[in-house]
């Protein structure tokens, strides 16, 4: 603005220049406004809170509340105030024991935590498990945190002390008069405790040690005894047979001793190119299994070739098996094409064969014995010389104590890990007759069906929290040692309790390390073998078995021709049943332990619960469809209702129910599941018999949904399972193989991972990679269980696994072959099953191909599920794994949907701290909680879960290769699931290190058999399965 | 009065004036609520009630009280939540969609047909909501500012392109409809008896004067902006 002689001015005391105006003119803020500015001094002049303090303090105060609201909750921890020198928190300390109950028998890794067991896994120092593991030995771990424990001794219904009941159980045993003591127990495998039950029955005069097993082979022992003079079961090596014949041993699930055969018959199921280049027998480059049994048991999954027949059957098939190899049995022996070339093939492999039966009819046995010794297997697959002790029961003296129990010729009885009134088929007379032994004392660990009948119950610690020792094998010993101090103090070691009424005060621990000293180490040392867990000795100190008079021992002839007379007498007609074992509760002493009750069967994969097996045709017949309960007769009794499963597979006319279910007294987790089937077996010519005639199943209109976790019995024409059989990978190692193709825009075919849009994730380090081989997996289930301890992964009752919401993150999926083809889908045309599209590959046919495939997370490198996250809660890492983290996740579950292998987990409901899953013991009580793996977090309502590749173990390895300024070695880092498993299928590794198994299997072993599931989908998985490869023709 | 010519015929017919019109109108709004519509009310809030205590369960209990398992992870949730919007659509397509193709009839629908639009959408994130494992952190779908390392969502994401849509739909829903409002509230301002009234009615009309010049730029913003930009 120019210049001008204007005048502007605010008011008119600016105009007239008042001095009021001009004393304030140089202030920038005039003083006509109320701000106090308060001085200290002057704070008499303040009029109290003005309207910026007033601000200020609301704003404080505001503050301070919402502080104060929100408050971290306060947690306790309180350090030691002397540390146990080998504990350091954080790190795992680790102890070799032994897993046994009755007569399993795993050699295992104990990982403890600050203290407490947390996780097992296999003794690779082993030469009998050689490092694997069952599903019952993963999951013994929580049993040791069961709380229906007793934590006392108790005299009938009230607790007592040690002392108390130490008194008083000695006076008893001194004032029999030389009553009969009966000590009845499963399979004693460890020479200390019966040494200790020696020392017993030196000490009280009339003593007896009988021991049964529930899932008996007294029959192969008597034939043993008959056959080759020694009453003991031998040792099998299925490593070295080419051709297996088995008839209805689930050798590979269940009998006598599955881990140590899933090891040998692994051995000859691996291939690779290096196999075949130093093959000298092409046609056995595989060894060719055949399995002859009732119901579809899990070895006969495995089987090359599957015949199914009825139970009394099999003593005939037996005897046309020997009458192709030796002949002269004049039986009616059955025609079958699978047996003559059984026979065929075991002619010309002399020696390097095995037959074996799980039946327990001594003459089955005895016949089984004669092609064994005709095939010149005895004394290489089959060694008498270095027998198992892993099943040493009798059903005769087993039914004679009954008898005596009965009759009351016994004074006292001790029980000792045995049930046998709820496991032995004359179990409820045996309980109800118990009233008239003056004194039965029970070892169980709990209040179960036969100890809440005992006059006293004086608790056996758990195996985790015990000395001990076993001999699976003569000459194999191994050791138990406690991994923490006894969780119940009121509580003893079984052995001791035994030396204390024997009046040796000596405590069990050194008992045992006196044994060793001077029987079994013969020199050796005691530290090594401790360290160790196994340990191997000539010579034997297994006492015999207390006083072997058997005096009723039924008479065997061995001779042939008796035989095949009572053998072709056994045959019925009509409906038959089969009893059998499942993998998961086997005999049923571990029915409170939930992770096995949600175990899903490897082949029904059905959980919580038994049912009645019934065939194929059967079901069609009479109209019966999955879940509808049957009510099961007996001789025209009812015997108990039960829900039915169409089970392909099942012969014919005949129905299997399995033992270890409808327990009473187990616990809050095993009581009321599914049905008690011992009574229904049968006891004659010494042995128990687990299949019996006379069975009727009459409907009752009702429905029992069964828990499966997979009811979609078919793949359905997709490539998920590829497989060959031997001749065809002989020719070519890709046989087998489907390689999809995707079309482009101009017309030309490529293989899917030529076509993307997204840029790689860069690897520069490692690059974790798994190998599942498809013909080692056997379908266990250890790798299952094993993830279930090892990632803190909730079990969630029957009721939600009926919902479809099991919470497993590596399930093994069971397809069955259907006999629909392409060909004969053009044919059928308007068949009935056949709508014109792919229905008709859902129905199995009736004796299926059975493959079984693990399906865990793939760690697509072209992950659907990474994409599609709203908040980012899963992303990919710089080693390959596809990350999941909890605490981003807000549960949309877009995830999960966008998954095409659908292995993510969502926790629907809070799992923890929740009755309504009281079934969950290691997350809803105190002593459960004590199992959880601290090294992985504990997830939350409403977030997304999966398999993190073990992510823990893959962390923790590297930084014990870092301290150690080096970098990890191949097979130093595992996840729970490929060390779990008995057989090595599942391969884990960097494949960017060219030393690691995985990259040797997928660059040069087994590259061309190598394939991803689901390729056509461009997902790039960081897993690879290899084909299957059966050893039949085409 | 109504303005009448021989070029077009009569607005409003049947012996009514137009300021009968604006009587009829607001009727509803100043006289005491009618039994029909207590009664209609009533039924209402007892659904709602209803519809919150199952939300309620849902959050309480976990994503487990509905049928959904390892396999399928959405099905009534997003079934219904597509129904909504679909619902929303059809206020839409009245106001914006009938506009453009110049169908004057829909004038006497297209109030209703909006305000049910804004409603229905928010029905729709109710089941975004509802859905979720974790819906109390439900704002980490959102691009919000934060001290997790300043973590963004995953744009990759559909449900992220979701949050966008729906809030966008939603926003300029609310818009359509506020805008197609401020005569109206002006016109209640000015037959408003209570100071309440008046100063509610009169901040939501936004100033409205009724001038030519207002109601030009009134149209302009309407058709230009609203309707050409927005719809699409």
């Amino acid at each position: 603005m120019k210049d001008t002689t204007k005048k502007y001015w605010k008011g008119l005391e600016e105009l007239n220049n008042e001095p009021e105006f001009l004393k304030q003119a140089q202030n920038e803020f005039p003083d006509y406004l109320p701000i106090k500015e308060s001085s200290g001094k002057d704070t008499s002049e303040s009029s109290g809170t003005d309207r910026r303090d007033f601000l200020k303090l609301l704003g404080f105060g505001v503050a301070a509340a919402s502080l104060a609201a929100c408050e971290a909750p306060v947690k306790k921890v309180i350090p030691y105030v002397n540390k146990p020198e080998e504990i350091d928190p954080g790190n795992a300390v680790w102890y070799a024991s032994t897993y046994m109950d009755g007569g399993e028998y795993c050699s295992v890794l104990v990982k403890t935590r600050e203290g407490r067991p947390i996780k097992i896994e296999g003794n690779r120092l082993s030469k009998v498990t050689w490092g694997g593991t069952s599903a019952r030995a993963q999951a013994s771990v929580l049993s040791l945190y069961d709380s229906a424990r007793l934590t006392s001794f108790y005299a009938g219904k009230s607790a007592k002390s040690k002392a108390e009941a130490d008194k008083e159980i000695i006076a008893k045993l001194n004032n029999l008069n030389g009553g009969a003591i009966r000590i009845v127990s499963s399979t004693i495998m460890s020479p200390t405790t019966k040494k200790a039950i020696a020392e017993f029955a030196a000490k009280y005069s009339n003593t007896e040690h009988i021991q049964y097993d529930a899932n008996s082979v007294s029959g192969l022992i008597k034939a043993n005894k008959a056959s080759f003079g020694k009453a003991v079961v031998p040792s099998y090596d299925f490593s070295k047979a080419k051709v297996i014949v088995s008839f209805g041993a689930d050798f590979l699930g269940t009998w006598i001793s599955p881990v140590e055969y899933a090891a040998q018959y692994a051995k000859n199921k691996k291939l690779g190119e290096s196999i075949k280049k130093n093959s000298t027998d092409n046609e056995f480059l595989l060894a060719r299994h055949y399995q002859v049994e009732t119901n579809l048991s899990l070895t006969g999954c495995n089987a090359d070739f599957r015949l199914p027949i009825k139970p009394s059957e099999e003593g005939l098939y037996v005897a046309a098996l020997y009458n192709e190899i030796v002949g002269g049995l004049s039986v009616n022996a059955p025609k079958s094409e699978i047996l003559s070339k059984a026979a065929e093939d075991l002619k010309n492999s002399k020696g390097k064969s095995l037959v074996v039966s799980g039946s327990n009819d001594v003459n089955v046995q005895i016949l089984v014995n004669e092609i064994n010794k005709a095939l010149g297997n005895i004394g290489t697959t089959i060694d008498l010389e270095t027998p198992s002790y892993q099943r040493q029961g009798d059903d005769e003296r087993m039914a004679g104590f009954i008898e005596d129990v009965k009759a009351g010729k016994v004074a006292a009885v001790i029980f000792y890990n045995a049930n046998p009134v709820y496991d032995h088929p004359m179990g409820k007379e045996l309980g109800e007759a118990l009233s008239k032994v003056s004194l039965s004392i029970s070892f169980s660990d709990r209040m179960d069906e036969t100890s809440s009948k005992c006059a006293y119950v004086c608790p056996d610690f758990h195996y985790l929290e015990a000395w001990n020792d076993a001999e699976p094998k003569k000459g194999y010993y191994s050791l138990v040692q406690p991994t923490i101090s006894p969780l119940f103090k009121d509580t003893r070691s079984a052995q001791e309790s035994l030396l204390v009424w024997t009046g040796n005060n000596t405590d069990y621990y050194t008992y045992l390390t006196n044994n060793w000293k001077q029987n079994i180490l013969n020199g050796g040392d005691w530290n090594q073998a401790l360290h160790d867990g196994v340990y191997q000795s000539s010579g034997s100190t297994q006492v015999a078995i207390v006083s072997e008079t058997a005096a009723t021992e039924t008479a065997v002839s061995t001779d042939l021709n008796s035989i095949a007379s009572a053998i072709a007498s056994a045959k019925s007609s009509g409906l038959e049943l089969k009893v059998y074992e499942k993998i998961g509760l086997g005999s049923g002493s571990q029915a409170n332990n939930p992770w096995l009750q949600e175990l899903p069967d490897p082949i029904s994969k059905a959980t919580w619960g038994n049912y009645v097996a019934v065939s194929v045709s059967y079901a069609k017949d009479k109209g019966l469809k999955s879940g509808d309960v049957v009510s099961v007769t007996v001789d025209g009794k009812e015997a108990f209702k039960l829900p039915v499963l169409v089970q392909p597979g099942q012969a014919k006319d005949t129905v299997s129910i399995a033992i270890g279910y409808g327990r009473t007294n187990a616990g809050k987790a095993g009581d009321k599941i599914g049905q008690n089937v011992y009574p229904l077996l049968a006891y004659s010519n010494g042995t128990l018999k687990y299949n019996r005639g006379g069975v009727d199943l009459k409907p009752t209109g009702d429905f029992e949904e069964i828990a499966q976790t997979q009811t979609h019995q078919t793949i359905m024409g997709r490539a998920i399972i590829q497989d060959a059989t031997l001749p065809e990978y002989i020719t070519d190692s890709a046989a087998g193989r489907f390689y999809p193709k995707v079309t482009t825009a101009d017309g030309k075919k490529v293989a899917p991972k030529d076509v993307t849009v997204w840029w790689e994730h860069e690897k520069p380090n490692h690059l974790w990679t798994m190998v599942i081989d498809l013909n080692s997996c056997i379908g266990c289930g250890s790798c299952t269980i094993s993830c279930q301890a090892e990632n803190n992964i909730p079990v969630v009752g029957k009721k939600e696994v009926i919902n479809r919401r099991e919470m497993h993150w590596l399930r093994i999926d069971r397809y069955y072959s259907t006999a629909e083809t392409w060909s004969t889908k053009k044919e059928h045309g308007k068949d009935k099953y056949f709508k014109g599209d792919a229905t008709a590959w859902e129905y199995p046919e009736e004796n299926p191909e059975v493959t079984f495939q693990p399906m865990l997370c793939q760690q697509c490198n072209h992950a659907p599920c990474e994409t599609v996250c709203p908040v980012a809660a899963t992303t990919h890492s710089s080693e390959g794994l596809n990350q999941m983290a909890y605490n981003r996740c807000i549960g949309t579950r877009y995830c999960a949907n966008n998954c095409p292998y659908k292995v993510r987990r969502f926790n629907w409901f809070k799992y923890f701290d929740n009755d309504k899953f009281f079934m969950n013991t290691s997350m809803n009580t105190q002593l459960g909680r004590m199992v959880l793996n601290p090294d992985v977090t504990v997830r939350s309502r409403g977030v997304m879960e999966k398999c993190t590749f073990c992510v823990q173990r893959i962390q923790e390895g590297k930084l014990t290769a870092k301290k150690e300024n080096r970098r990890p070695v191949d097979g130093e880092i595992l996840t729970a699931c490929a060390s779990a498993c008995p057989t090595n299928a599942i391969m884990f590794g960097d494949i960017n290190d060219a030393s690691s198994q995985v990259w040797n299997q997928l660059s040069e072993e087994n590259k061309k058999r190598a394939y991803t599931v689901l390729e056509e989908v461009n997902t790039r998985p960081n897993i690879a399965y290899l084909t299957r490869i059966r050893n039949k023709q085409a | 009065m109504q303005v009448t010519s021989p070029v077009r015929p009569a607005l409003v017919t049947s012996g009514k004036t137009v300021s009968d019109i604006t009587h009829d109108i607001c009727k509803p709004i100043e006289a005491p609520p009618t039994r029909s519509w207590l009664i209609a009310f009533g039924i209402s809030v007892l659904v709602f009630i209803y519809g919150a205590y199952c939300l309620w369960y849902t959050w309480y209990e976990g994503i487990g009280v509905w049928g959904l398992n390892k396999t399928v992870g959405w099905a009534w949730d997003i079934t219904n939540f597509v129904w909504w919007i679909g619902i929303g659509h059809a206020g839409t397509l009245i106001s914006a969609i009938l506009l453009l193709f110049r169908q004057k009839w829909r004038t006497s629908i297209n109030r209703a047909a909006e305000a049910m639009t804004i409603f229905a959408v928010m029905c729709a994130a109710v089941f975004i909501l509802a859905h979720m494992g974790r819906p109390w952190m439900a704002h980490w779908a959102l691009p919000l500012p934060n001290s997790y390392g300043s973590l963004w969502v995953n744009f990759n994401s559909p449900l992220v392109w979701d949050v966008f849509a729906i809030s966008t739909y939603f926003t300029v829903s609310l818009v359509f409809w506020y805008l197609g409002l401020i005569p109206d509230f002006a016109t209640i301002r000015e037959r408003a008896t209570t100071k309440i009234r008046r100063a509610v009615y009169g901040a939501l009309s936004f100033g409205w004067d009724g001038s030519a010049k207002t109601w030009q730029r009134y149209e302009a913003v309407c058709l230009h902006h609203l309707y050409f930009q927005f719809t699409p």
